[in-house]
């Protein structure tokens, strides 16, 4: 079968091409000493690209599991889109296909985020399979829906190692360590990167808090919940999604398990504990698990907006999470919920979810009916 | 209409054709332009992104076009456009037949433009696909007036269309090893390993990984399903977890779809073959472990009841230890370690044998009759995720003192042995 038609051109001798390949990849030279954070100009060599979060000045904070280290990047978004239009994009998984030079198989999302300011989707994907995939951050546009890859070969930016749980004794190896730290969640709070995670081999759900500017150590904390409506036993299932937030003027950490508990952590204990058991304050209903957690305000109010596999969007008060009272009792029927209620938004196949601007929320969808990924937004004031 | 000035057809695979440039003489205006693709080196498996130097044409691949006028490339050189201006005039996009469903015209691939005396230029951010088919148009008028040039006698649009070929993907990988790997696993089982002969593909590990029962139905839900799947760095070894809210007891999940397995039953881990390795092709065959599930295991790891088969002193035979119940085959291989009398470690080589139940030591350097000791770190799991420390399910109700027992806060077990000069023996350290 022919499949290539159109002339050839002839490529340069593998030398030359090695060669100008080098020079094109040297690195930046550094500055004698990086800016006040930590950042300075060079290639961010992505091993994989996981979950990100934005922090309140533009910085993005990027997870590379496989790589083991988390970077700070300024994007240098400079947008500042003060509009609350909403955004559409059908198809948006075809579309970054596109623009990539690639079919809609090709590509895998592993998260989406919107930049605070200018309102732009960062998307972090792999693009191709295998040896072959490159993992990479891609924006697009709200104005014109223009697709941009972020151009990580140089760039502003500092990185830091997720640490791992010290092994047992560095004077016995065995081989080459095998453990990774998989993170299933990030978030910038009090000028510390939490960054919660499972790793491979050993059962224990970690919170690790990553001083940022980095360079200071981090500390990590294991996190175990009195799963749900039966307090009596108790789990180290990883934490799939999380959302600082302050609960009754105190700062804490809702947090999202699979099947499907909502507990709260307060940081101030996780700060000085090295093992801590949270609250459980919600039951969403067994069968199901959190994808994406966000807050919001609204009426003078905030409320916690969760994303799940196998339930619709659902929205909390965040007040009644602060004064909720830990469960006890067990549920009556299979999967349902208990605790704090919630009110079940009439949408379903959220995937990701981030506040889009003051009026509205976007989301990364799939649709039922025709099968295709999608971003929508839902107006706060339905929510 | 059909575009009129093709390059030659090329068949079969990729090729890279060496020699020397092409180097056409620049034809008068009124001949319409030619397109000619350069094909992407082969990928280098590298994962970091292309650099956005000239170079990239290199590994990318690159579109061009001759036969455009001296003018309009000299002006197109000054004026330097935008990219999204380039594509005014000259784009590349994938093949709308390849890029199943999708509204309105097609996302252009994002890449970089640029003219010289002789050409224009398209290199792709990242490199043309093989399997993938991709579509160039070039609208000569539009590219006087991004050149600011008049049209003249410009052609009609010229387009192109061409694909890579897809590699022929060997099928070598296959599953080397699933651990646990006994007849019979608690039914309370917390972990799988799943060990490849070479790197895989992450993303869809749990289509391709199921459960069936002795009838031969799925157990659906039996794993743990995280966004990110648990790969070693290397990529040859997937944890796979069974859902601790079907594991432990009283957990809703557990009262409600009943646990995973249940003891006296027969399963079948299957393995399917369509799962592909980082080269994307798929495995060369299906894999399939078979067990029975025993009664479920609630005991801690307690190194103080192991077996030891203790070696006689000035003898390089190993260290038996017969753990009584398969321990976690990865933490059991680096959670367990043999020290002299002095605190060093001793040189050598430990190995798990026995399905996991047992573990031999061989050391280096032969035995003193002197006292050892084989280290426990508190990490040690069993295949339920009972620990040296604490049971993996503790029942607050029953007042089980395991509930309040912090994992965290555990020390390394010390088990002592001593190698003699009489003939060894079996004996279990008490």
């Amino acid at each position: 079968m022919p499949q290539i038609t159109g002339r050839i051109l002839p490529a340069l001798a593998v030398a030359a091409a090695s060669a100008t390949l080098v020079a094109a990849r040297a690195p930046v030279a550094r500055p004698a000493l990086p800016g006040d954070d930590g950042m300075y100009v060079g290639a961010v060599k992505l091993e994989s690209a996981g979950v990100m979060h934005f922090g309140p000045d533009g910085t993005l904070f990027l997870a590379d599991p496989r790589g083991a280290a988390v970077y700070a990047i300024d994007v240098a978004d400079a947008g500042n889109d003060v509009d609350t239009t909403a955004l559409e994009v059908e198809d948006v998984d075809g579309k970054l296909a596109a623009a990539l030079g690639t079919t809609r198989d090709q590509i895998r999302i592993h998260d989406m985020i919107v930049h605070p300011r200018s309102q732009t989707l960062y998307f972090s994907l792999t693009r191709g399979r295998g040896a072959d995939g490159v993992p990479l951050v891609v924006t697009l546009a709200k104005k014109d829906q223009a697709v941009a890859v972020v151009p990580l070969e140089r760039i502003r930016h500092a990185r830091t190692a997720i640490p791992k749980p010290p092994a047992p004794d560095a004077r016995t190896p065995w081989g080459a360590p095998q453990r990774m730290m998989s993170v299933t969640d990030l978030a910038l709070v009090d000028g510390e990167l939490y960054v919660a995670g499972l790793s491979n081999e050993e059962f224990a759900s970690t919170l690790r808090r990553i001083p940022y500017p980095f360079g200071r150590p981090a500390a990590a904390t294991t996190v175990e919940i009195y799963h749900t409506s039966h307090d009596r036993y108790e789990t180290a299932s990883p934490i799939e999604t999380f959302l600082p937030i302050t609960l009754g003027g105190q700062p804490s950490l809702v947090a999202g398990y699979g099947c499907s508990p909502i507990a709260t952590f307060s940081r101030a204990e996780l700060a000085t504990k090295s093992h801590l058991r949270g609250k459980t304050v919600a039951e969403l209903g067994g069968g199901n698990r959190p994808l994406d957690m966000i807050s919001y305000a609204k009426g003078g109010k905030e409320f916690i907006l969760i994303a799940n596999s196998d339930r619709t969007l659902t929205r909390l008060d965040a007040g009644e999470v602060a004064a909720a009272r830990p469960l006890t009792t067990p549920v009556s029927q299979a999967f349902e919920p208990a605790g704090v209620g919630y009110l079940p938004v009439a949408i379903v196949g959220v995937m990701q979810l981030d506040n889009l601007n003051a009026a509205n929320v976007v989301a990364l969808k799939r649709d039922i009916e025709d099968g295709s990924l999608d971003v929508v937004s839902i107006a706060r004031r339905w929510l | 209409m059909r575009p009129w000035a093709l390059g030659a057809v090329v068949a079969g695979a990729v090729a890279v054709v060496s020699g020397a440039c092409d180097r056409r003489a620049v034809p008068a205006r009124g001949v319409a332009p030619t397109i000619s693709v350069r094909l992407p080196r082969a990928p280098s498996g590298e994962a970091a992104p292309p650099a956005p130097a000239a170079d990239t044409a290199l590994t990318a691949g690159a579109v061009e076009v001759q036969g455009i006028d001296r003018r309009t490339l000299r002006a197109l050189a000054a004026r330097a456009p935008s990219e999204a201006r380039w594509r005014t005039a000259f784009r590349v996009t994938v093949d709308a037949e390849t890029q199943s469903g999708g509204a309105g015209p097609p996302h252009p691939v994002i890449g970089r433009y640029d003219a010289s005396s002789e050409r224009v230029r398209f290199v792709p951010r990242l490199p043309f696909q093989p399997g993938v088919r991709y579509r160039v148009e070039l609208d000569p008028r539009s590219l006087a007036a991004l050149a600011g040039v008049p049209a003249g006698d410009a052609t009609a649009v010229v387009e192109h269309r061409f694909a890579i070929a897809a590699r022929p993907l060997p099928r070598t990988t296959r599953v080397a090893a699933v651990h646990p790997s006994g007849a019979r696993v608690p039914s309370n089982l917390l972990r799988l390993y799943v060990a490849f002969s070479a790197p895989m593909e992450p993303g869809e590990a749990y289509d391709h990984i199921r459960l069936f029962d002795e009838a031969g139905r799925e157990v659906r839900g039996a794993f743990l399903r995280l966004d990110e799947e648990l790969w070693d760095p290397a990529r040859r070894r997937l944890t796979v977890l069974l859902d601790p809210g079907r594991v432990k007891r009283g957990i809703r999940s557990n009262l409600e779809a009943g646990a995973p397995l249940v003891p006296g039953r027969r399963y079948r881990l299957s393995v399917d073959a369509t799962w592909r390795d980082a080269s994307g092709a798929r495995l060369a065959e299906s894999f399939e472990y078979r067990f029975e599930a025993a009664a479920p295991d609630r005991a801690r790891v307690d190194p103080a009841a192991w077996r030891l088969s203790v070696p006689r002193a000035g003898t390089l035979d190993s260290i038996h230890a017969d753990f009584g119940k398969a321990l976690d085959h990865v933490l059991a291989g680096r959670t367990l370690a043999v020290y002299d009398r002095r605190g060093d470690p001793v040189s050598g080589a430990g190995r798990l044998d026995a399905d996991d139940r047992g573990w031999a030591f061989a050391p280096r350097k032969a035995w003193e009759a002197a006292t050892y000791t084989l280290r426990v770190w508190p990490e040690l799991e069993d295949v339920a995720g009972n620990r040296v420390s604490r049971k993996f399910d503790a029942d607050r109700a029953a007042g089980d003192a395991d509930f309040q027992a912090s994992s965290a806060a555990a020390g390394v077990r010390l088990v002592p042995f001593r190698p003699s000069s009489a003939p060894a023996a079996d004996l279990t350290i008490r």
